[in-house]
């Protein structure tokens, strides 16, 4: 069984390719040029490259979101033909979720942010249960003080890593805030990979946990019409 | 906020020049008005002043138009769509806040998701007279106020 992962929702446009034993290969190029040029490129060197044959995949792990407008259409796209075309099901992994995925066997508080700009962010709380990484709470778009408020309530017994461009851009404040409870994750594991997704698109493609391409949608988290009139 | 009037074009050129100077990384600069007031035109010559060599026209069909410069320009023309939730689903949000410079005519439909700090034109064109109202928030803007100051024939 082989799973492609597809990842474009960030700056950075990611394929993997990703066996039950091992990570056959993987593509990322974090350079902030256009996923409609790199995208289809690289998936497809890495396909010939791993001479994985296309009949041999699976699934496809996409991330929906959040993210980039146009970054998520981009993969997405190119996730939908494939899984139209291969009749194969699509993975619908969360970008949050997946940023978790690089944490795979932390025991503690997984949060992973993502900067929304304009001082909002993207955040949810992920744990390890029985060896699979879980959303304990929901994916929500909300700004850094509030989301530093619900953390305190909490009162958490393990330590919290976090992780994600979010997470780079407010180091100082959550390490103020946090001190020792609380670990921001190193810059490589800072974005987000295919090989993540890939990995949480295995565990949900053994739990049947599938999509078809026709109702698999992109998920913004936008901000609704009242809140934005909030400002 | 800057009153200015824009007797002829050769005030126009002279404000888009000195737009042209202050401008940056992330720079947004919104302009509003009625059809006509000259919203392209300054956009063409802001364009031209940042060493764009295309032609510069209003992208009021493909709503959006690249070009590079001395920084990478995103053009956006407003004008037919209605609600913010239809600007949104051109993923506008992608440019707003990116390193590349931004020109928004229509900007008022979409008042409430812009980002603060900006620079807004409003040129009024009323009896014959053309009149451009500057106002905004930010580094840039306070440049540009700054610069216009030290012109004076540029204000009224």
């Amino acid at each position: 069984m082989i799973i492609l992962g597809i990842e474009s929702a960030t700056e950075n446009a990611s394929c993997a390719l990703l066996s039950d034993t091992k990570l056959l290969g993987e593509y990322s190029l974090n350079t902030g040029k256009t996923h409609s040029e790199n995208l289809m490129n690289i998936i497809d060197k890495l396909i010939v490259e791993t001479e994985v044959e296309l009949r041999d995949i699976s699934g496809i792990a996409i991330t929906k979101g959040p993210g980039s407008y146009t970054g998520l259409r981009i993969g997405i796209s190119i996730a939908k033909s494939m899984s139209q075309t291969l009749k194969i099901p699509i993975l619908s992994v969360s970008t949050l979720e997946s940023l978790a995925y690089n944490l795979p066997c932390s025991e503690n508080i997984i949060n992973p942010i993502l900067d929304a700009r304009s001082n909002r962010i993207y955040t949810g709380i992920y744990r390890l249960t029985n060896n699979k990484i879980e959303e304990s709470e929901k994916d929500s778009a909300t700004n850094i003080e509030e989301h530093i408020n619900f953390l305190k309530k909490q009162d958490y017994d393990k330590k919290i890593i976090f992780i994600g461009d979010g997470a780079v851009k407010h180091k100082e404040l959550l390490k103020t805030e946090f001190k020792d409870k609380c670990t921001i994750a190193e810059n490589y594991i800072n974005i987000i990979k295919a090989s993540s997704s890939a990995q949480a698109g295995l565990i949900k493609f053994k739990n049947k946990d599938l999509c078809s391409w026709r109702d698999f949608n992109p998920v913004y988290l936008r901000k609704t019409q009242a809140e934005r009139n909030k400002k | 906020m800057i009153n200015i009037l824009l007797k002829n074009i050769d005030k126009t050129e002279k404000l888009g020049k000195l737009i042209s100077e202050i401008v940056g990384r992330g720079c947004l600069i919104c302009l509003n008005g009625s059809l006509g007031a000259g919203k392209t035109a300054l956009t063409q010559i802001i364009a031209k002043n940042l060493g764009v060599n295309e032609y510069v026209n209003s992208p009021s069909f493909n709503l959006m138009n690249t070009y590079n410069g001395k920084y990478t320009i995103h053009h956006y023309d407003l004008y037919k769509l209605n609600s913010v939730e239809e600007v949104l689903d051109i993923g506008i949000e992608d440019y707003l806040y990116t390193e590349d410079v931004v020109i928004i005519e229509w900007a008022e439909k979409i008042e409430e998701i812009l980002p603060e700090e900006r620079i807004d034109i409003d040129i009024q064109f009323l009896n014959n007279i053309r009149k451009a109202v500057v106002s905004g928030k930010g580094t840039y803007y306070e440049k540009l106020k700054e610069e216009m100051a030290q012109i004076d024939n540029l204000r009224d």
